[in-house]
């Protein structure tokens, strides 16, 4: 089909106002929140309904034209990255609350609608949406869905696919499918379960079934300063040996106290080596009793300074910092590089130590932002891509600290995605069989890679391929695609 | 198979992106060609769609532009070398994304191009040459409000209100409007700004309202076949009234009690014509609290209007007007009770930077500039507050709120009177639609974002409104109308008027 | 020792001869091989596969009659002698574990330091049973299920390649989730041969508060509990005769805050509300877990419905037991919208007509029966899982790339999968 007729396709299933073909517009969308990689789309479609998104999936599947599907476009791995010649599916007009059901404690929502929306809609009744990435005034549930999401409290929440019960799915055919509910654990196979995640391989979402949480009774916030994150860090460890499930743990190193201070005058101190943030929320006496525990240890680690938050404001603004850390680099450095690995929580004094050795070798500051409870590791890199060679070398490093969190028995993304940018990442985790299964999937659900193709996998598996005897693809045989 | 089927989409892509995508049009090009000025497409580009092999073009780097974007075709560059925006201020935005949900067109679009994202994506994708000055590359520049909520919201400190008033100044210089475009921006730009042709028109008002015209043509439908343009600028016209038409301000007027301060005050343009009242507010406020309020003879707009849309040159001019009036009378402070005024009035010293006569005096100048609810705060309560008995929603100015960071001095002022109720505005940081003449340039999207507005005031179950800026006062008081409710618009300096003053007028 | 499978003459190291005892739910396989090692699950399923023959893989045998009898069993696989547990990184609050380890040791041998795995199925066998039946009890309320704590998986697939998904640490978003796929899937797309989950710490204390609540007002009563800033660990009600039954709200946290929940918890139920703990609240949760103890001719079904959906369901469940003379007992998470639900000593036409029934008003509101244990009549009469809904064509899709050749447990799952 030629550009024209697929437009006027698109027009006729959409609508003039839902299909963006100039190149002045496309422009806008050849990166996410990553600008690392830039690829032009052909064109953007922004569908309005499940049955808008099935019709586009047809068209599309028939004409073989790969679909990237996008939410806010604020990931940081490219997994919404347009594919040359592709079709950028744009979530972001589907936006409707469309139930709220308090008994249940769920919320059933479009995939544009965005994650803090949600505990918006529900908060007066005092129920809110657990899953909170720093991103979250601006990251939408589809998104967060599609990169099963974390935040900082998760370690004792969960992450989004902990809270997403339902979905109603278009697949690469076009065909749609409404699994799971409102109801957990129901039979068959935990479809749910592995679609989120799936960084839009798979299926695009167009209804989310959400778990909604209680507000706690209480909420405690602490803000202690150490001279060293080793220090931190093992008052982190007693915190977790003390049998104490915080709601959040975020440690901060002097890099990003700087960068965050200069942002948004959170009121950190500045000559700290590391700060760390502690929350405890649920009922009121518990939190009493644990915070009292743990501020004891924060003292019993040397802790320079302890503060309490006093009330709301001075608790979101501890947060504030911490929140705004990584957009926040801007102050201190040109440019910089967000890395995401994961390590158990119990390396980093050995892990903090050989990231230092590294970045010192490379000539570059590295930043670190911790979700110190659950071992998630965002190392910044520091460089200024105007000085000839440093951007290269800042991705490098970049790389070689993601290989440290893999030997220390950790991952290469806890909570952003592989997408585009970290595939080349995943053998260093995953031995050849290990994504060849993973691709199982993808051929059960979509053989023709129409769903955002060339993400997640280093190397596609041809999904004509079986089990069984080994059987040389004829495209293998011709040299075109590599087999594991 | 595959690889094949990529190849030649990819190689499709290129062809259409190259063919569209310097925004020359094909004559002009053929017409340089022709010229011999420089060889369109003289060989294989690389014109940043992809690079060889994966498809994807791999750019080193945050911030840097950098090696994949080469850059194929500087023949019609949208930016000319005279203050394009700031590659500078550009490279501070790290694609967050934070901005997205505070943006009024992103909120009504949801599409890239028209969020500060997008929009400072596209200013970067001009000054590398990428993209031309197009028509759609102006819409999208058009059809920002400037309300600067996203400069609240940006973590990293994205400047974008120079951003957008650079790119500004190179539309209106360098970007042909159509005709009746044209016409019509000139018709409010040598309208608004002018005090004394906006006088003119006042009786004019009055009159169409007076003589039940207004209402004729309200009940025959007539009004509905009017270009939406004049459509909106009909809705928005102020109600005169005989009274407002002979109020003036006094030039000078006496402090009650100790002078505590000599506080100059800018009576603009629109403010003085269609809302004399909240200058005689201000002025009996100012005085009661120990100001001696002098208003400058002389003094004409500030040129905020005109530097929201490009037109800096004009507003460089009102500038030094307005700076050499107030020079002279020695003041403390320089008053202003319009936020979008106030806001351009505090940029002076950035606006005038390249002016070596005015650049410092217009820095001091700037400094000495007040929102009247700021330097209410900032001096101290004196006079005593008698009670009002009402609920009050306070609708954040966007040149208040974002451009000035003034959002807590006013519910302060308000929460000082007893008896006031303040009430939150759902989507309080999202702009009303006004945005200085954004409402009569593109009046669809500010339509939609006024209703928006007017409902969430009208939920919030308070009658009376406080609003610091007159354009953001027509639009909410305009919306209500049209959705069949009355609400009671005031500035706040107004509501304080009545409780300092209470056998004035009841609220 | 070798065995000769017949018409196949394929033979198989380390197997022997199955015994009627070894039977799958009336189905005798041909042979029994205990696995020895991961590698050696990955042999048995490569020869199994290219020799077309059909696998059950076993554990502790709690729950082999979960699911519809196989199509076939050639080889029960028990997985029995994987039982190590690979690593407890107490300080990462996670374990990795094999497959055929019991779940009563290893939480033993958490508990030692102050650690569990926060599951409490009511058939507890092995980790691998767990896994595959994704089966929980009360504590799934505060805790969530098995695909909530899961955080990665070593398994075999069909054709005997040995894969990983997931990882070690809490937090991992690295390739799909395979491990949460595998949850529940009760063997049908690989065989788990270890897996790693997060723990977390044993509280402090424990106190319940018994109210005695009729069926008709389980809604409101639970709904109370969930609408509040309480944070129980369960909360379970359970009839076993008409006119008595009662409602469980455990508290499991420091000792002050155990204590001071349970009197709000208390206090807001009223009624005859008392606070039990130690000795007395054992005695409690196991008559509770009593629902379980099933004999040859009772009948016992999971309800999974939502929170809103149970009470009304239970109670007419409740109400045509009564109507038909027969004994029910019930025991519903009434926070998360499960109940298991025992017909005593019921003839196979009134089993088949009170499943039926209830199964219908379930799954007009969206909701599942599925029957776990029952005599083989009645099995005969009624699907297993009833309706899985719109999924089952991409069900069906998955097990046919994980299983083409259907060897492991055929016909066992949804939709005869």
């Amino acid at each position: 089909m030629k550009k024209a007729a697929l437009i006027q396709e698109l027009i006729r299933i959409i609508g003039p106002e839902g299909v963006i073909s100039e190149p002045e517009q496309l422009v806008t969308y050849e990166s996410d929140g990553l600008r690392n990689h830039r690829v032009l789309p052909m064109l953007v479609v922004l569908p309005v309904s499940t049955e808008q998104v099935q019709a586009v999936m047809r068209l599309c599947h028939a004409e073989g034209i790969p679909v990237v599907p996008r939410g806010s476009g604020t990931g940081l791995s490219a997994g919404a990255l347009p594919v040359s010649g592709g079709i950028v599916l744009g979530l972001s007009r589907m936006r409707e609350i469309l139930e709220v059901d308090l008994e249940n404690a769920r919320a059933r929502v479009q995939p544009g609608v965005l994650n803090l929306w949600v505990t918006q809609r529900v908060a007066p009744e005092g129920y809110y949406f657990a899953p909170d990435p720093s991103s979250q005034q601006v990251c939408s549930i589809g998104g967060n869905v599609a990169e099963n999401s974390g935040g900082a409290h998760c370690l004792k929440y969960g992450f989004t696919v902990n809270h997403v019960l339902g979905l109603t799915v278009v697949l690469a055919d076009g065909q749609v499918v409404k699994l799971g509910g409102k109801g957990v654990d129901k039979p068959g196979y935990d479809l749910v379960g592995v679609l989120v995640g799936s960084e839009g391989t798979l299926c695009v979402v167009t209804e989310v079934t959400l778990r909604l949480v209680r507000k706690p009774e209480a909420v405690s916030t602490l803000q202690a300063a150490f001279t060293s994150p080793d220090a931190a860090g093992s008052a982190v460890s007693d915190i977790i040996a003390a049998g104490i499930v915080p709601a959040a743990i975020e440690m901060m190193d002097n890099l990003s106290i700087q960068a965050a201070e200069a942002a948004v005058h959170a009121n950190y101190p500045l000559d700290a080596g590391a700060i760390l943030l502690v929350e405890l929320d649920g009922p009121r006496v518990e939190v009493a009793e644990q915070m009292a525990l743990v501020l004891d240890i924060c003292e019993r680690n040397a802790a320079t300074t302890i503060k309490l938050a006093g009330n709301e404001d001075e608790r979101v603004l501890m947060w504030k910092g911490r929140k705004s850390a990584f957009a926040a680099m801007g102050r201190i450095s040109r440019d910089y590089y967000v890395q995401d690995g994961v390590i158990p929580r119990t390396a980093l004094p050995t892990v903090l130590r050989e990231i230092g050795a590294l970045a010192e070798c490379y000539g570059l500051r590295v930043a670190n932002v911790f979700h110190a409870g659950d071992g998630n590791l965002h190392p910044l890199v520091l460089f200024d891509s105007t000085v000839q060679g440093q951007a290269e070398r800042a991705e490098e490093l970049a790389g070689e600290i993601l290989h440290v969190c893999v030997d220390a028995g950790g991952s290469i993304t806890g909570e952003h995605g592989v997408g585009f940018d970290k595939k080349r990442h995943m053998p260093a985790m995953f031995a050849p069989s290990d994504l060849d299964t993973m691709q199982l999937l993808r051929c059960a659900v979509d053989p023709d890679r129409t769903l955002n193709p060339d993400k997640i996998f280093p190397t596609p598996r041809l999904c004509g391929e079986r089990p069984g005897p080994y059987e040389p693809h004829p495209l293998q045989e011709a040299g075109v695609a590599d087999l594991f | 198979m595959e690889h094949a089927r990529d190849r030649e989409q990819l190689d499709q892509a290129r062809i259409d992106y190259e063919r569209t995508a310097f925004g020359a049009p094909a004559h002009v090009q053929a017409a340089a060609e022709a010229a011999g000025e420089v060889s369109v497409r003289s060989g294989p580009q690389d014109i940043g769609v992809a690079a060889e092999g994966s498809g994807v073009e791999a750019v080193r780097g945050g911030g840097g532009g950098g090696s994949g974007s080469s850059v194929p075709l500087r023949l019609f560059p949208a930016f000319d070398a005279h203050n394009p925006p700031s590659e500078e201020l550009i490279d501070d935005c790290v694609h967050c994304g934070f901005c997205l949900p505070t943006c009024p067109t992103y909120l009504l679009w949801g599409e890239e191009m028209d969020s500060p994202r997008g929009r400072i994506h596209l200013m970067k994708a001009g000054n590398e040459g990428r993209l031309g000055m197009t028509d759609t590359f102006v819409r999208h520049f058009d059809q920002c409000l400037g309300c600067m909520a996203c400069v609240t919201a940006c973590p990293s400190g994205v400047q974008y209100n120079k951003l957008i008033e650079a790119t500004r100044s190179q539309v209106e210089r360098r970007y042909r409007r159509n005709p009746a475009d044209k016409l019509f921006r000139r018709l409010v730009f040598t309208l608004f700004p002018y005090p004394a042709r906006l006088r003119l028109l006042a009786p004019f008002l009055l009159l169409y309202r007076a003589s039940g015209l207004q209402g004729m043509a309200e009940g025959t439908g007539v009004l509905d076949r009017l270009p939406p343009r004049l459509r909106s600028m009909h809705d928005l016209m102020p109600r005169m009234t005989l009274r407002r038409l002979r109020m003036r301000v006094p030039g000078r007027v006496e402090p009650r009690g100790m002078a505590r301060a000599r506080v100059g005050l800018l009576t603009g343009c629109v403010q003085q014509v269609f809302f004399p009242q909240v200058h005689a507010a201000t002025v009996r406020v100012l005085a009661s609290e120990g100001c001696e309020v002098i208003a400058p003879q002389g003094q004409a707009c500030c040129g905020a209007l005109a530097l929201h849309a490009g037109y800096d040159e004009q507003a460089r001019q009102f500038a030094r007007k307005l700076i050499d009036v107030f020079e002279r009378e020695g003041l403390d402070y320089v008053a202003v009770n319009a936020a979008g005024c106030g806001s351009t009035m505090k940029e002076y010293g950035h606006l005038l930077r390249d002016d070596p006569e005015y650049a410092e005096r217009a820095a001091t100048f700037a400094a000495s500039v007040r929102d009247i609810t700021e330097l209410l705060v900032e001096l101290g309560p004196v006079a005593t507050r008698h009670p009002l008995r009402t609920k009050v929603a306070y609708h954040d100015a966007c040149h208040l709120a974002h451009a000035q960071g003034i959002r807590r001095e006013p519910r302060k002022l308000l929460e000082g009177i007893p008896g006031v109720e303040l009430v939150p505005i759902t989507e309080a940081d999202i702009c009303c639609g006004s945005a200085g003449i954004y409402n009569m340039v593109e009046p669809q999207p500010a339509g939609e974002l006024g209703e928006r507005k007017a409902r969430h005031i009208l939920a919030t179950g308070a009658r009376v409104v406080a609003s610091a800026n007159p354009g953001c006062t027509l639009q909410i008081e305009a919306h209500a109308r049209r959705l069949g409710a009355s609400l009671k618009v005031l500035h706040p300096v107004e509501i304080l008027d009545r409780s300092l003053h209470p056998r004035r007028k009841d609220l | 020792m070798s065995t000769n499978l017949g018409s196949q003459s394929t033979t198989h190291e380390g197997g022997r001869a199955a015994t009627p005892q070894d039977a799958v739910l009336g189905v005798t396989p041909r042979m029994v091989v205990e696995a020895n090692s991961p590698v050696e699950v990955g042999k048995v399923l490569a020869w199994a596969t290219g020799d077309g023959l059909k696998v059950v893989p076993c554990g502790a045998r709690t729950k082999l009659d979960r699911g519809a009898a196989p199509e076939g069993c050639d080889v029960l696989l028990d997985l029995g002698k994987l039982n190590r547990v690979t690593e407890h990184a107490s300080g990462d609050l996670t374990v990795t574990v094999q497959a055929g380890v019991r779940l009563a040791d290893l939480q033993k041998q958490l508990a030692e330091a102050g650690q569990f795995l926060a599951v409490d199925p009511p058939l507890p066998g092995t980790v691998g049973g767990l896994v595959a039946t994704a089966d929980t009890g009360p504590r799934r309320l505060r805790y969530g299920g098995v695909r909530d704590l899961i955080l990665g998986a070593t398994f075999v697939r069909a054709d005997g390649v040995t894969a990983r998904a997931g990882g070690k640490v809490v937090k991992n978003v690295a390739g799909y989730d395979l491990p949460k796929l595998l949850t529940g899937s009760l063997g049908t797309l690989a065989v788990l041969v270890e897996a790693t989950f997060r723990l977390y710490p044993l509280p402090a204390s424990s106190a319940t508060v018994l109210v005695d609540v009729a069926p008709a007002d389980l809604r409101r009563h639970a709904g109370a509990m969930l609408r509040s800033t309480l944070v129980p660990t369960s909360l379970d009600f359970f009839c076993d005769s008409p006119g008595s039954s009662s409602l469980a709200v455990r508290f499991e946290s420091t000792d002050a805050s155990t204590r001071a929940q349970a009197e709000t918890a208390a206090g807001l139920l009223g009624g005859n509300s008392r606070i039990v703990a130690g000795a007395e609240e054992r005695v409690a949760w196991a008559r509770f877990d009593s629902v379980t103890s099933s004999s040859d001719n009772d009948v016992l079904a999971r309800l999974v419905a939502t929170t809103s959906d149970l009470p009304g369901l239970v109670e007419r469940a409740l109400r045509a037991a009564d109507e038909a003379g027969i004994q029910l007992t019930v025991r519903a998470h009434a926070g998360h919208g499960h109940a298991l639900l025992r017909w005593h000593d019921v003839s196979t036409e009134m089993a088949l007509a009170l499943l039926r029934s209830l199964r219908a008003e379930a799954e007009a509101l969206g909701h599942s029966l599925v029957l776990w244990r029952a005599p083989l009549e009645v099995r005969g009469g009624i699907d297993v899982w009833g309706s899985v809904g719109e999924g089952l064509g991409l069900m069906r899709r998955v097990k046919q790339q994980f299983d083409p050749q259907r060897t492991l447990n055929p016909g066992r799952f949804v939709g005869g999968i």
